[in-house]
Formats: structure tokens, C-alpha cells, sequence
């Protein structure tokens, strides 16, 4: 049975397709103002990929900020029970998961593919995925970059800032202060990571751990996680695709 | 038409301020940012005093001749003071209520203290509250809150929204031109049977209800203000009629300010949620409200030992909809796992 799993984000909408468990195409649009479209031309590039069309597919099931704009989903589901899902699929030994979306962080304690517990980032960037954004914009590297530059760090600086706009300052101030960019690249890693970890205790913070979401392919922001947490981070493989995986799986559940 | 006074707090006894000539009417936050009040309140003071004073200060209750406080927290105390200063000609009193309602005094100290609020009114406004007006007045309020009470007791049969639209409709209303009009009440459409009990300070903005209708949960019980502690214990319309309203002050379910017991109100809420096989709670709570935030982990505690799964949802003036929305939909997910 071939079934598809969107995840309608706010900066990104993926699509994964499944021939029942193994998956066969992937897609990654920018989601932009129309959200529907965006799921469309995402939905489309994955059949293409796959070498199929939309009577092909058995199920469609949504899910992110804009699960509920797309209309050929049949349901839509949040993607934290989407995200539970997933790493019951990929990693069943994951009772914590870390989920750093582009304007949202999330800290899910999991079992067995059931969501038990959820803690959300409330009401501020500074948890979420735009922090790093605006930091790299400030130090003017690219989001690419920043992971293996902070792995040069000799040293870290530190960010007071709980806010992203005051951090952006402080960033500011310290390189006029001279400071290694490398070591402030590492100062923003340690600042997101600070904030994600206390989501992850205020849910138990049980091992094993995975990070999930785009900012996981970021290797020093993954190296601040396990640093903070003292423990190995689990990333799975295409971490940015985990909610259109699980949505897709529950497509078929 | 007779002259409104203004109150926030629902520990403030409408039926004096009726006796008296009044029609007391409940000062609501409403849904505009607060644009003057930051100049008077620290950016950590909750929306209901900022927003409230707000509109005091935009003009938009000029149609009060008094705001009436009662001592409850410490944020609406201070309101009271600068209320005070910034509106010097207005009639501004605090009615100071026991904390602990079941001391040896308390319902001695709560009489004279309502006397002193009743002679207070007397003095400046030159009126008379009489035993005969306070009776009539008694006799009202208990029909205004048997009708909620009535309502409160179908609410299953109607949406989170309906509820919401009485409710607050019944406090910021006259008395007199209260009445639950056909209107307001949609019915329900939903099968879904998850049963939610709802707990907090006041709810003043329908996000959360208009969400939990779209999902199809249903409120089986609330702990709100502005809810079912307004209507919950009726006055004794026997007797001396201050002393009795004190007594229904002093027996009424507590908010977080008044204490009975040290797991009172732990009790009796575990004890509304199994009562009403409730599958989950959902705290809504404003953010910096200290009470509710003092009394959130014993009851968190509490709910855990009971296996009644609850959810904190901390909300400023108005609460952002797709954050909400994502929140409370994968809190039903859960609940419907289990």
C-alpha cells in the first residue's frame, strides 16, 4: 500500500511516500504564503521521484502548523504524535525526543509510537530553529557552515540573552569585542542547546535521546545537545523529515 | 438606569453594592494590547490588570461611578492603590475578606467588614442600604446564579462556546437585563467523547473554547472565576442578610487567595475530574498569575496519582491560535491513545 505523509512546516513543507513500511520518495519545498500549493508541488515532486501518480496513492495524511489548509489529507495529525511515531519506526529504544522546528521547539516523551508527555517553547525564539538563522545572518556565515566552524571553537563565549533580538546585540558586541567567531558560533549553539535541554527535563528527559528537525544535521549544535544533556544524542538519518515519515506511517496504521 | 460600579474580583458582594442602588458589573479584560497601563503596572503583572486598567485609562469606563477591589492577590491589591491614585474623584474601596475562611474569627471579622463596606457606599453616595433592599437584592443574585447553575448543569449539551458566551455575558451585564437568551445556546454537534474539566483564574477570550469545539472535546466541569465558582453556593435568603452573605464568602469553593485546609482545594478539584470521569485537565492559566502558579504542583502532583493526565496552557490577553490549537490537539491525541 502507498501511502504519504506531509509535513506542512513553517518555513518548509516535506513529503515522504511509502510502499508500506520502506520508504521510496522524499521531497523538500520552501512552503511560502500558499500552503496548499506548497503541499501540492511537494506531493507532486515525491511521485514523480517514484514514478507515480496520485491514484497510486492508498492514503494521505498531513500534519505541522499548516495540517489542517491541505485538502487532499485525509486527517491530519500533531506533529508531536506524528514525531512519536516516526521513532518508534526508526529507533524504538527513543523515550525522549528533541524536536527543533523552524519557529518551535518540542520535547516529547515517548513509547511504543504513543506520545506520554509533551513540553512546547512558549511564546519566544529563542528555543527554535530562527535563533540559529539569525545568528549565522549576523556573523555572516551560511547555516551550513556554522556546525563545523563551532567545532573549531579553542574557547566558548556566552549569550545572556534569553531573546533573540538582545542576543543578536550581545553577538554584535562581541565582535567588536574580537572575539573568534568560531567561539561565538559555539556561544549560540550552547544558548539553543541550554533552552531545548530544559524542554527535554521538564518531561523526564529519559534516555536514549534523539534530536529530530533540519537543525539536527547541524554537528555543533548536536555536539552542545550531548554536552548539555551529558549524554548521546541519537540523530536519525534525514532528521528534517521525521513528521512527514511518522504522518506517512500513520497514513497506514 | 441605574448607576454601574464596576469589580474584578468575584469575592466582591454584588448584593451590597445592589442594595445600595447599584448595578455591579464585572470589569473584563478585553481583547486590545494595552497601550497606557504599562506606564502605571511592571511588564510582569497579568493581563487582567493591565488590560482592566487600560480601558480605565482610555476612557472607556467613564460610565462607572466606582470600582469596588477585594484582597485577594497581591497584584490586584496594588491595582487598587494605583486605581486610587490615578482617579481621585472615584469611589475606589477594597473590601479586605479573611484569607483563612475557616478561622475561629473569620466570620465575625468578615460581618464587620461588609458593615464597613455598606457604610462606606452610605457615606458617599448619601444612600441607605437597608435589610429589606439587601433581602431583595439576595433573593435576585440566588435566581441569577440558579439559572447558571441550571444552565451549567446541560452544558454538555451545548459547544465550549456557548458556555463561554453565558457565562461571561451573566457577569458583565446588569442584573436586570441578565437573561440566557436562545441565541447564545449552539448545540453541540460532536460525537467525540472526550470529557475535558477546565481550571483557572477567568477565561475572557473564546480561543481555547472555539478550539476545543473544533476538535470536538467537550467541558464536563470548570473551576473558573467566572465559571461554576460563581454560582456554586447561594446565599440564605433567612436571617440577617450580611451575616449570611459573609457565610456563603466564608463556604464557597476557594480560589488559590482563600484557604480552607492545606489540600482543600487539591481535594475537591482531583474530586471534580473523577467526579465527571473527566479523561484530562487543561490549566489555563494567565501568564504571572502568581496563586495559580503557587497551587499548580500540588495539584499537577495530585492529578499524576490519580492517572488523570493534565495540561498547562499559560496564555497572555489573548492566546495565539496555532500555538494553542497544536497544544491541546496533541494533548486530545494523547488522551484518545489511551
Amino acid at each position: 500500500m502507498i501511502t504519504a505523509g506531509i509535513d506542512i512546516g513553517i518555513k518548509t513543507t516535506k513529503v515522504v511516500l511509502l510502499n508500506d513500511d520502506k520508504i521510496i520518495a522524499r521531497s523538500l519545498v520552501l512552503t511560502g504564503w500558499e500552503l496548499q500549493q506548497a503541499g501540492e508541488n511537494a506531493l507532486t515532486a515525491a511521485l514523480t521521484d517514484a514514478r507515480l501518480s496520485r491514484d497510486d496513492l492508498a492514503r494521505v495524511v498531513a500534519t505541522g502548523a499548516g495540517r489542517q489548509s491541505f485538502s487532499l489529507a485525509r486527517r491530519n495529525v500533531t506533529e508531536i504524535t506524528a514525531g512519536a511515531r516516526a521513532l518508534a519506526f526508526l529507533h524504538p529504544q527513543v523515550r525522549t525526543a528533541i524536536d527543533v522546528g523552524a519557529e518551535e521547539a518540542r520535547a516529547l516523551k515517548c513509547a511504543d509510537g504513543r506520545v506520554l508527555d509533551f513540553a512546547v517553547n512558549e511564546k519566544c525564539a529563542a528555543g527554535a530553529g530562527i535563533f540559529i538563522e539569525t545568528m549565522a545572518r549576523t556573523l555572516e556565515v551560511s547555516l551550513e557552515e556554522m556546525g563545523a566552524l563551532s567545532r573549531q571553537a579553542s574557547g566558548t563565549a556566552t549569550l545572556n540573552s534569553q531573546c533573540t533580538v538582545f542576543a543578536e546585540s550581545e553577538v554584535v558586541s562581541l565582535i567588536h569585542a574580537q572575539t573568534p567567531k568560531a567561539e561565538i558560533v559555539r556561544a549560540a549553539h550552547d544558548a539553543i542547546a541550554g533552552r531545548v535541554a530544559s524542554l527535554a527535563r521538564r518531561v523526564g528527559g529519559a534516555p536514549e535521546i534523539a534530536l529530530v528537525g533540519g537543525i539536527a544535521h547541524n554537528v555543533g549544535f548536536v555536539d552542545s545537545l550531548r554536552r548539555e544533556l551529558g549524554r548521546e544524542i541519537i540523530v536519525p538519518r534525514d532528521p528534517e523529515f521525521i513528521g512527514a515519515l511518522g504522518a506517512a506511517l500513520i497514513a497506514g496504521d | 438606569m441605574q448607576n454601574k460600579i464596576g469589580y474584578l474580583c468575584t469575592y466582591v458582594p454584588e448584593e451590597i453594592l445592589h442594595a445600595a442602588g447599584f448595578s455591579p458589573v464585572r470589569i473584563a479584560p478585553n481583547t486590545t494590547p494595552p497601550t497606557r497601563a504599562d506606564a502605571h503596572l511592571q511588564s510582569y503583572t497579568c493581563c487582567l490588570a493591565r488590560s482592566c486598567l487600560d480601558q480605565a485609562l482610555a476612557g472607556k469606563l467613564n460610565d462607572l461611578a466606582g470600582v469596588v477591589f477585594a484582597h485577594t492577590c497581591d497584584t490586584l491589591q496594588g491595582l487598587a492603590d494605583i486605581w486610587r491614585a490615578t482617579f481621585p474623584n472615584l469611589f475606589v474601596e477594597t473590601v479586605v475578606g479573611p484569607v483563612t475562611l475557616n478561622g475561629p474569627h473569620a466570620q465575625k471579622y468578615l460581618v464587620a467588614e461588609l458593615r464597613r463596606f455598606a457604610a462606606a457606599l452610605e457615606k458617599h453616595f448619601a444612600v441607605r442600604v437597608t435589610d429589606d433592599a439587601l433581602r431583595a437584592s439576595i433573593r435576585l443574585y440566588n435566581t441569577r446564579r440558579r439559572a447558571l447553575a441550571d444552565f451549567y448543569a446541560r452544558r454538555t449539551e451545548f459547544t465550549a462556546v456557548a458556555w463561554f458566551n453565558v457565562m461571561n455575558t451573566a457577569l458583565t451585564t446588569a442584573l436586570e437585563k441578565f437573561a440566557i437568551r436562545n441565541s447564545q445556546l449552539t448545540i453541540r454537534n460532536s460525537q467525540s467523547a472526550i470529557r475535558l474539566v477546565l481550571i483557572g483564574a477567568t477565561i475572557d477570550e473564546p480561543t481555547l473554547p472555539q478550539i476545543l469545539d473544533d476538535l470536538g472535546a467537550r467541558i464536563v466541569a470548570d473551576d473558573f472565576c467566572n465559571g461554576a465558582r460563581y454560582f456554586d453556593t447561594l446565599v440564605a435568603e433567612e436571617g440577617d442578610p450580611i451575616e449570611a452573605i459573609a457565610t456563603r464568602e466564608l463556604t464557597r469553593a476557594t480560589c488559590p487567595c482563600k484557604h480552607r485546609a492545606l489540600d482543600d482545594r487539591v481535594e475537591r478539584l482531583v474530586k471534580l475530574a473523577k467526579d465527571n470521569r473527566a479523561d484530562g485537565v487543561i490549566f489555563y492559566h494567565k501568564k504571572f498569575c502568581d496563586p495559580h502558579a503557587w497551587d499548580y504542583p500540588p495539584l499537577a502532583a495530585a492529578l499524576d496519582r490519580a492517572e488523570i493526565p493534565h495540561l498547562l496552557l499559560e496564555v497572555e490577553q489573548v492566546a495565539p491560535v496555532g500555538q494553542t490549537r497544536v497544544r491541546v490537539e496533541a494533548f486530545l491525541e494523547l488522551l484518545s491513545e489511551e
